[in-house]
């Protein structure tokens, strides 16, 4: 057995991913290799202070208390950006219908700025859910 | 209450029972997923309530692609992430909060050798630092550590072996100091 895959079985225990068990091969590799047992004592060392200094946290009453004059809305409804995106779309057409009887130069502008407005509702809407889509894609 | 019953319960919708049984089963796992990337207990604390408020708001749209812990803790990342880049951009705070925050750090006369470890931990690379802590919080868990970061156990067995021998590491240069 070489130094690395002793290493890696020590880090194992460690872990706790490993059952305590003999292992011949390794305790034979530690006993011949200073390095791999100084490198066994730090890790054992370094779990005990690790577990004296990243403490068990846990939430108390409290955040319930703070938490419930939050929640008294109703939770959105499923419908929503889909009736705002349609919602938006037909604020648009309508716009657009409005505008087309004026000059050109004014339909130009007009477009230009229903064309900034409709990019302007799309990424807050994709803003908005875009929580939701990427735990959807994991 | 298990995770098949928090989705039947959104499949009939019934939100409110849902999300009673979603915030007894999760409030502590997704506070430690937020202290992992603030690393600051009043800061978790506050995003774990903005969380649980947008999964409150959103719990209709479930569809059940990923589980509802997966779409929780997902949602406890992003939040999380916007959190930081947040805080990153304002770079004066009140000068009220920064001796609120002086007055919270840990007094000298607290062990020290707790506090080696943790500036040790905190001058880790941010996803070993955040897989370290969290595996700890978790109670040496690679299952729930990887669920919680959205990783493969593969990967957090890795990123926590990298961060145990960097740790080792510095722990013998400062010993030997």
């Amino acid at each position: 057995m070489d130094c690395p895959h002793a290493q890696d079985l020590l880090l194992d225990e460690v872990d706790g991913l490993l059952e305590p068990a003999p292992r011949p091969e390794l305790r034979r590799h530690l006993a011949g290799c200073e390095s791999c047992r100084a490198f066994a004592e730090l890790q054992r060392q370094l779990d005990v202070e690790l577990r004296k200094g990243i403490p068990a946290l846990s939430l108390d009453a409290r955040f319930r208390r703070e938490l419930e004059p939050r929640l008294r809305r109703e939770p959105w409804p499923e419908w929503l950006p889909e009736v705002a995106y349609l919602a938006g779309a037909a604020l648009a057409t309508a716009a657009t219908v409005v505008a087309l009887p004026l000059p050109a130069a004014s339909t130009w502008w007009i477009g230009g700025a229903l064309a900034a407005l409709g990019f302007v509702v799309h990424s807050v809407l994709a803003s908005a859910f875009s929580d939701l889509d990427a735990a959807g894609d994991l | 209450m298990e995770d098949d019953r928090l989705h039947e319960l959104v499949r009939q919708r019934s939100y409110a029972e849902a999300f009673e049984g979603l915030l007894s089963r999760y409030q502590d796992k997704v506070f430690r997923l937020a202290f992992s990337y603030t690393r600051d207990r009043a800061r978790a604390e506050e995003l774990a309530q903005d969380v649980f408020v947008r999964m409150w708001q959103v719990l209709p749209r479930f569809d059940a692609r990923a589980s509802l812990s997966t779409w929780l803790y997902a949602i406890t990342r992003n939040t999380c992430l916007s959190a930081l880049r947040y805080d990153a951009r304002r770079r004066t705070r009140p000068l009220d909060e920064v001796r609120e925050r002086a007055a919270d750090a840990p007094s000298a006369s607290r062990d020290a050798e707790d506090l080696d470890v943790r500036r040790l931990v905190d001058g880790l690379p941010e996803t070993q630092r955040r897989v370290i802590t969290l595996f700890y919080l978790e109670d040496r868990s690679l299952r729930d550590v990887g669920l919680m970061l959205g990783m493969p156990e593969g990967t957090v067995k890795s990123h926590l072996h990298r961060a145990r021998r960097a740790l080792a590491g510095a722990m013998s240069a400062q010993g030997a100091r």
